[in-house]
C-alpha cells in the first residue's frame, strides 16, 4: 500500500508541473483532492485494516495529501508569476500607433468649477486679476498675518487640520489676501478661489473639503457702499436675476468694519422656507475693510490705502444655484452625479 | 449664547417690548440671533388670549394630605390647595409627593410636554377608576429643562394660586440663542447687563441697571498677594458667613433653566447668575479648606498636580496661573476651582473670588487642559477689570437677600494695581463719511457714540472719543472701529450701493489659469471626461494598493479619521477608488480630476513664512472599461488621443508621446508612455500596474495620464507659423503593411517620408488591424500626403514612389505587402 501512496505522489507530482494553465492545474487538483479524488479514495479505504495498520497508513496517506497540497499551491503561484511576467515584458507594445478617437459622448464640468468660472470672468470684466494660492499653507500666512495671533479666540471659528511637519491646511482663502498685497503693485484688484479645509465632520451641509473665492481690493479711496455694490453686480452676474442683499455686522479678526452679507431667499423669496431656516434670508458670505494690521502685514500703509475684502462659498454657491441637497456630493466622484451639469465655462 | 427677555427688562426699560420682533433688529445691528423662543406654554401654535388661558391654568399649590390609591400601589391620591378655596383630589404616582410639599398644579386647560415630547392639553382624566383633574408636574413636564425625577418642590415660601408666570417670570419668556461666534469681540456682551445696555442703547430707552450698594466689614479675613500682575490685572475678595446651602428660590431655578443651566444649589447658583449677569465669572471657596491667612496668585510650577472639581487630575506648566492658600493651589485660575476647596453642603462660611485674568493665559490652559467652561469662554474674550466689583456686589446681594441670617463677614479686598488708562481715539467725520460711503455729519457720528456711551469731545470735524471701559479690553481700539459702531448703529441697509470709479488696469492672466481652462475645456467639453473631485485625503491602503510608499507622503497630526492620514501625492489613489466604486454601476468611466498634490520636500528648511513642501498643479485622468480584456490597447490609444488633443490647445508646442523611462509605480511598466510638449516632459500614460488591480480588487482595465499643469504653464508660448496653401493639386496615396509588432510605427513614418522629401509633405500611420492568423505581426496603413511646390505631380513619380515604400518596408522592417 505504501508503495502505491509513493507512486500517486509521483505521479501528482508530474502532473502539478505539467499543468500550463491555471485551469488544467484546477482540474489536476480536483483528481487528486477532490470528493472523488484518487488521495481521498485511499482514505476511504482505510476504513477495512486493523487498527495498528490503520494509524500508520493514516499518517501515510496524510503527508501524502499535504505534499500534493504544498506541489500545487507552489505551482499556482508560479503560473501566476509567469502570467504576471508575461504581461508585464509585452513586446508587441508600439506607443507611436495611432490614438483612437474616443466615441463622443458628451462631458461636463464639475459644478464648482461652473460656478468658479462665472465667478471669475464676472470680476475679469471688471478688471480684477484671478490668482491662485497654494493650500498648504504656514500659521503665519493662515492665521497671524490676518490678525488673529495664538490665542485668540477667533482661532476657534475655524478648526484646522494640522501636518505633522507644522504646516497646516489653509482653512480659507484669505491667506491670499497678504500674498497678494507682497507681489502684485498697488492699486490691487484681485480674486483667488480654492480649495480649504476645516477639521469638522461631514453631514449633509457640512464638508471638511469645501471651495471659496476670496475677493480684495485695495485703492485709495473705497467705502463699504462699494463693497456693497460690487457683491450685487456679483450675485446678480451669478445667478442671472435680480437680488436683495443686506449686511449685518459679523466679526472677522481681519476685516474692520466687519459684516456678514445675506441674500433675500430666492427659494421663497423671503417668506421663509426650508432653505433659509424660516428666516426668509440666507447667509452668504463675510466681508468687511480691510483691518489695517492686515494691510501692514502686507506691507501696504493704511493710512495711505484702504482695502475691502470678501469670501464667497463656491460650494454653497453652487448648492443654491443647482438645489443640490447634500454637500458630500462634491467630493463624491460620482458619474450619475458629475453628468448633471452639462452647462461647462461661462460664455 | 442664550438670553432670556424676561431677564433684559430687569436692566433696562424694554418690557413692552416685543422681544420677537426686536430680535431682528439686533441681528442687523449687534449679532447674530440664531433661534427666538416664546416658551411657557410648549405648544408653539398657541397665540394671544389662547395661550394666556393655557398660562393662567399653571399655579403654585400645596399639598395637603396623600392617601393611597385603592386599585393602584404607586398612585396616590392626593389633595391639593390651589388657592381657589376647594381642596381638590388628583391622583399622582410622582414618588416625591408627600403632604406639606409647596410645588407647581398644572389645572385642566393647561398644555404640558406628554410623555411623548408632544404638546398635550389637560383634561379631565380616570386613573384606575378613579377620577383626577389637573396634575402636580415635573420642570421637564412644563418644558422646562429635562429634570423629570419628581414634581416640582418650591423651596421658597409662595402662596397657594400664585400664577407660576408672576411667581416666576422665566417661565413665560421670549429666549433668543445668539450665536457665540458673533459675539467673539463683545466681552461685554457676556451678560445680560451688557445685552441689556446695548438693547437699550439700540431702542433708545433707559438702562437702568446700577450695582447694588453692600456694607462690607470692616475686619480683614484673607489677604491677596498678586505674583502674576500681568497674568491678573484685578483680585478680589470678600468673606460670607451664614451660608446655609440649600436648593434656589423657584424663580432663579427656572431661570438657569431657561439658560441653559442646571439648577445646582443657592451658592452654586447665585455664581452662576452673577455670570451670565453682569457677564463676570466668580468663585466661591469653602473657607474651611482654605490654609493660612493670604490667598497667593502665582504661575503654576512645571508638573504641578491639580484636580479641578470635575474630578479630573491635570498636571501644570508654567504658563498656567492658579490661585493658591499658604501650601496648595486651590483653582485653576479662570478655569475652574479645585476639589480641595469646593463648597459643600455643610459649607457656611465662604471666601468669593472676583477677579480679571489675562484672556490668552486662560485660553491656553482651557485648551490644554479641555476645560473648556463658561469661565474661560467669558474670560478669553478680555473682558473689563471693571465687572469685578460689579459682579462682587451683585452676588453678595444675592446671598443677603435669599439666604436669612447670611453676611458679609469681611472687608472687601481689592487688588487692582493698575487700572488700565482711558483709551482715546482721534477721528474727523469726513472719515466715517468716506468709509462707510454715505453722507454723515461729525455732530451726527458723535451723537451715535455718545448713545453708545462713548465720551465725545467734538471740535468741529475733529471727535475725541473716550472708549468707555467695557469695549476698551479689546473690542474698540482704531479709528476703523468706531466707523463698525456708526454703521451699525445707522443700519447698513441705508447706505446706498454705488460701484467704485477707479484707473484702469493692464489686463492679466496668470499662465496657470490658461492651461486649466483650456485643458478642461478639451477634456471635459469635448472629449467627454466628467470632471470630478477627490479629497486631499488619502487611505493607507490606497496608498500601498497603489503601490507606493506611505512614508514617502506627508502626514495629518489630526486627520479627519485614522484611515485617511496621508495628504495625496498622487491624484490616482482616489480616482481609482472612485473608478471602483462606481464599476458595478458604470460599465465605462472617463473621469478627469484638476488638484494639486503635495510632495514632501526633504531637502526645504521649515521656515515661519512659506510652507516647506512642493503643492504643484496636475490633471488625472481616468478611462475604465469593465469588459474589455487587459490585453486590449483600446482604452490606452483613446487616450493618448484624448491628452495630445488637449495639450494642442496649449500653444506650447508639438505634443507627442516617447519611452517613458522610469515609469511610477501604479503604472503598467510596458503599457506605458511619456507625454512631451514642445519636446519637454509634461506627464505620462499608463495603464494600471496588474498587481494594482489585484490589490485593489479593480474589475475594468484602467488607462490613467498624469499631466503636471504647472509644468506645461512653466513652458514659453509658441505660436507655430501659417504655412503657405499649395498652388499645385495634390493627392494622398495609401499604403498597408503586414508588420513585425516589434517595429515601431513611428519608425516605418519616418523612413516613408525620407524617401521623396520634396514630394511628401505628411506621412501618417491612420489604421492598425490585428489577426489572430499572425500573432506575431499587426497591420499598419498609411498615408503619404504628397504635392509639389511648383507643379503637378507626375505618374511616374508616384509609381516609382509606391516601389521604393514598398521595398523600404519589406526591407527594412522585415514587412509583408499585400501586392
Amino acid at each position: 500500500m505504501s508503495d502505491s501512496i509513493t507512486l500517486l505522489v509521483e505521479k501528482a507530482q508530474a502532473e502539478v508541473a505539467a499543468a500550463a494553465t491555471a485551469d488544467v492545474l484546477r482540474d489536476t487538483e480536483v483528481q487528486y483532492l477532490g470528493k472523488k479524488g484518487e488521495v481521498t479514495a485511499l482514505l476511504k479505504s482505510l476504513g477495512g485494516m486493523a487498527p495498528e495498520e490503520r494509524k500508520a497508513m493514516g499518517k501515510a496517506v496524510n503527508d501524502a495529501r499535504a505534499a500534493i497540497e504544498k506541489m500545487i499551491a507552489g505551482r499556482r503561484g508560479q503560473l501566476e508569476r509567469e502570467a504576471l511576467d508575461r504581461e508585464l515584458a509585452e513586446t508587441g507594445f508600439d506607443l507611436t500607433l495611432p490614438g483612437i478617437p474616443l466615441p463622443s459622448q458628451p462631458g461636463t464640468w464639475h459644478p464648482v468649477s461652473i460656478i468658479a468660472d462665472r465667478v471669475e470672468r464676472a470680476f475679469e470684466q471688471m478688471g480684477f486679476i484671478v490668482l491662485d494660492y497654494p493650500e498648504v499653507e504656514t500659521e503665519h500666512y493662515n492665521f497671524d498675518a490676518l490678525n488673529i495671533p495664538a490665542d485668540h479666540p477667533a482661532r476657534d471659528m475655524q478648526d484646522t487640520f494640522w501636518l505633522k511637519n507644522g504646516c497646516l491646511l489653509r482653512t480659507h482663502t484669505s491667506p491670499g489676501q497678504v500674498r497678494a498685497m507682497h507681489e502684485y503693485p498697488l492699486p490691487l484688484r484681485a480674486i483667488f478661489p480654492g480649495r480649504v479645509f476645516r477639521y469638522e465632520r461631514t453631514d449633509a451641509s457640512h464638508e471638511h473639503t469645501f471651495h471659496q473665492v476670496e475677493g480684495l481690493m485695495i485703492d485709495r479711496e473705497l467705502s463699504v457702499s462699494n463693497l456693497i455694490a460690487i457683491m450685487k453686480v456679483l450675485l446678480e452676474t451669478i445667478f442671472e436675476r435680480e437680488v436683495t442683499v443686506r449686511l449685518r455686522p459679523g466679526f472677522f479678526p481681519f476685516v474692520e468694519p466687519g459684516f456678514e452679507l445675506d441674500i433675500l431667499c430666492m427659494n421663497c423669496g423671503g417668506a421663509g422656507c426650508s432653505v433659509c431656516k424660516h428666516s426668509g434670508w440666507v447667509e452668504l458670505l463675510p466681508c468687511g475693510l480691510v483691518h489695517p494690521n492686515v494691510l501692514r502685514a502686507g506691507g501696504v500703509d493704511p493710512e495711505k490705502w484702504v482695502g475691502w475684502a470678501f469670501g464667497l462659498g463656491l460650494s454653497r454657491l453652487a448648492m443654491m444655484r443647482y438645489k443640490i441637497s447634500h454637500i458630500t456630493h462634491f467630493m463624491g466622484a460620482d458619474p450619475r452625479f458629475l453628468r448633471q451639469f452639462p452647462e461647462g465655462g461661462a460664455r | 449664547m442664550k438670553v432670556s427677555w424676561s431677564w433684559i427688562s430687569r436692566f433696562a426699560e424694554v418690557g413692552d417690548i416685543d422681544a420677537v420682533g426686536i430680535s431682528l433688529r439686533f441681528t442687523l445691528g449687534v449679532a447674530e440671533i440664531d433661534e427666538v423662543h416664546r416658551v411657557g406654554v410648549p405648544d408653539p401654535a398657541l397665540t394671544g388670549e389662547a395661550r394666556a388661558e393655557a398660562l393662567s391654568r399653571v399655579k403654585i399649590a400645596k399639598v395637603v394630605a396623600c392617601r393611597p390609591h385603592p386599585q393602584a400601589e404607586k398612585l396616590q391620591i392626593v389633595t391639593v390647595d390651589d388657592g381657589g378655596g376647594t381642596p381638590r383630589e388628583i391622583v399622582s404616582g410622582a414618588p416625591n409627593v408627600r403632604p406639606g410639599l409647596l410645588s407647581v398644579f398644572a389645572d385642566e386647560g393647561a398644555v404640558i410636554v406628554g410623555k411623548d415630547g408632544a404638546p398635550t392639553t389637560l383634561r379631565e382624566a380616570v386613573i384606575r377608576g378613579v377620577p383626577s383633574r389637573g396634575m402636580l408636574v415635573s420642570f421637564a413636564e412644563l418644558g422646562i429643562g429635562d429634570d423629570h425625577a419628581g414634581v416640582i418642590e418650591v423651596p421658597d415660601v409662595i402662596a397657594p394660586g400664585t400664577l407660576l408666570s408672576a411667581a416666576a417670570p422665566a417661565f413665560d419668556d421670549v429666549l433668543w440663542d445668539i450665536d457665540n461666534k458673533s459675539l467673539t469681540h463683545r466681552p461685554d456682551c457676556w451678560g445680560h447687563v451688557g445685552l441689556a445696555r446695548e438693547i437699550a442703547a439700540m431702542c433708545r430707552r433707559p438702562f437702568t441697571w446700577r450695582a447694588p450698594d453692600v456694607n462690607f466689614a470692616a475686619e480683614a479675613d484673607i489677604a491677596v498677594r498678586d505674583e502674576a500682575p500681568d497674568l491678573c490685572p484685578r483680585y478680589s475678595c470678600y468673606s460670607m458667613e451664614g451660608i446655609r446651602i440649600g436648593p434656589s428660590p423657584l424663580w432663579l431655578q427656572i431661570l438657569l433653566w431657561r439658560l441653559g443651566q442646571r439648577p445646582i444649589n443657592n451658592l452654586v447658583d447665585f455664581t452662576n447668575l452673577t455670570m451670565l449677569t453682569v457677564g463676570n465669572p466668580l468663585h466661591a471657596f469653602d473657607r474651611r479648606q482654605l490654609e493660612g491667612d493670604t490667598i497667593v496668585i502665582r504661575r503654576a510650577t512645571e508638573g504641578e498636580p491639580f484636580t479641578t472639581l470635575d474630578g479630573r487630575a491635570h498636571r501644570l506648566t508654567a504658563g498656567d496661573l492658579v490661585i493658591a492658600d499658604a501650601r496648595k493651589p486651590v483653582a485653576l485660575a479662570g478655569v475652574m476651582g479645585g476639589e480641595n476647596s469646593m463648597v459643600a453642603d455643610d459649607t457656611t462660611h465662604i471666601v468669593l473670588e472676583s477677579a480679571n485674568f489675562h484672556a490668552g493665559t486662560i485660553r491656553r490652559t482651557a485648551v490644554r487642559t479641555q476645560e473648556r467652561t463658561d469661565s474661560s469662554a467669558r474670560f478669553e474674550k478680555s473682558l473689563d477689570p471693571h465687572l469685578v466689583r460689579d459682579a462682587s456686589l451683585y452676588f453678595a446681594d444675592l446671598v443677603l437677600t435669599n439666604i436669612p441670617g447670611s453676611r458679609v463677614s469681611s472687608r472687601y479686598e481689592d487688588v487692582f494695581p493698575a487700572p488700565p488708562a482711558p483709551k482715546i481715539i482721534h477721528i474727523k467725520g469726513e472719515f466715517v463719511k468716506r468709509r462707510l460711503g454715505m453722507e454723515i455729519t461729525a455732530a451726527q457720528v458723535a451723537e451715535v457714540l455718545e448713545r453708545l456711551q462713548f465720551t465725545v469731545a467734538r471740535d468741529g470735524e475733529e471727535l475725541t472719543v473716550t472708549v468707555p471701559t467695557f469695549r476698551a479690553t479689546k473690542d474698540i481700539g482704531i479709528p476703523e472701529d468706531l466707523v463698525e459702531e456708526v454703521g451699525r448703529w445707522h443700519g447698513y441697509d441705508n447706505i446706498e450701493a454705488h460701484l467704485p470709479s477707479v484707473a484702469m488696469a493692464r489686463p492679466f492672466t496668470l499662465p496657470i489659469r490658461s492651461v486649466v481652462r483650456r485643458l478642461r475645456e478639451a477634456l471635459c467639453s469635448e472629449s467627454g471626461f466628467l470632471e470630478a473631485m477627490t479629497y486631499s485625503f488619502n487611505r493607507i491602503e490606497d496608498v500601498r494598493g497603489c503601490r507606493m510608499d506611505p512614508d514617502a507622503h506627508l502626514w495629518m497630526e489630526n486627520p479627519i479619521s485614522m484611515e485617511e492620514p496621508v495628504l495625496r501625492t498622487s491624484l490616482f489613489p482616489n480616482l481609482l477608488a472612485a473608478v471602483i466604486r462606481n464599476e458595478r454601476r458604470e460599465s465605462r468611466q472617463r473621469l478627469a480630476e484638476f488638484g494639486r498634490v503635495y510632495l514632501p520636500d526633504p531637502a526645504a528648511t521649515p521656515s515661519a513664512r512659506e510652507p516647506w513642501l512642493s503643492q504643484p498643479r496636475m490633471a488625472g485622468l481616468v478611462l475604465s472599461d469593465r469588459h474589455a480584456d487587459v490585453s486590449d490597447t483600446t482604452l490606452f490609444f483613446q487616450m493618448k488621443d484624448a491628452v495630445l488633443r488637449g495639450l494642442r490647445t496649449q500653444e506650447r508646442g508639438n505634443a507627442a508621446v516617447a519611452k517613458l523611462v522610469d515609469p511610477p509605480p501604479v503604472a503598467h511598466p510596458a503599457r506605458c508612455a511619456s507625454v512631451t510638449l514642445g519636446g519637454a516632459p509634461v506627464g505620462w500614460i499608463a495603464q494600471v500596474h496588474p498587481l494594482v488591480r489585484r490589490e485593489l480588487g479593480l474589475e475594468s482595465v484602467v488607462v490613467m495620464a498624469c499631466i503636471d499643469l504647472d509644468a506645461i504653464a512653466a513652458l514659453p508660448k509658441v505660436v507655430v507659423p501659417f504655412s503657405p496653401l499649395p498652388r499645385f493639386p495634390g493627392m494622398e496615396h495609401d499604403l498597408t503593411a503586414l508588420v513585425p509588432k516589434t517595429v515601431s510605427a513611428d519608425d516605418i513614418v519616418r523612413a516613408l517620408r525620407d524617401l521623396a522629401p520634396e514630394i511628401t509633405r505628411d506621412v501618417t500611420c491612420f489604421a492598425v488591424y490585428e489577426s489572430p492568423k499572425f500573432p506575431d505581426r499587426r497591420s499598419l496603413s498609411f498615408r503619404l500626403h504628397l504635392a509639389h511646390k511648383e507643379r503637378t505631380l507626375l505618374q511616374e513619380e508616384l509609381l516609382e514612389l509606391h516601389e521604393k515604400a514598398v521595398q523600404t518596408v519589406q526591407k527594412t522592417f522585415d514587412a509583408m505587402v499585400a501586392s
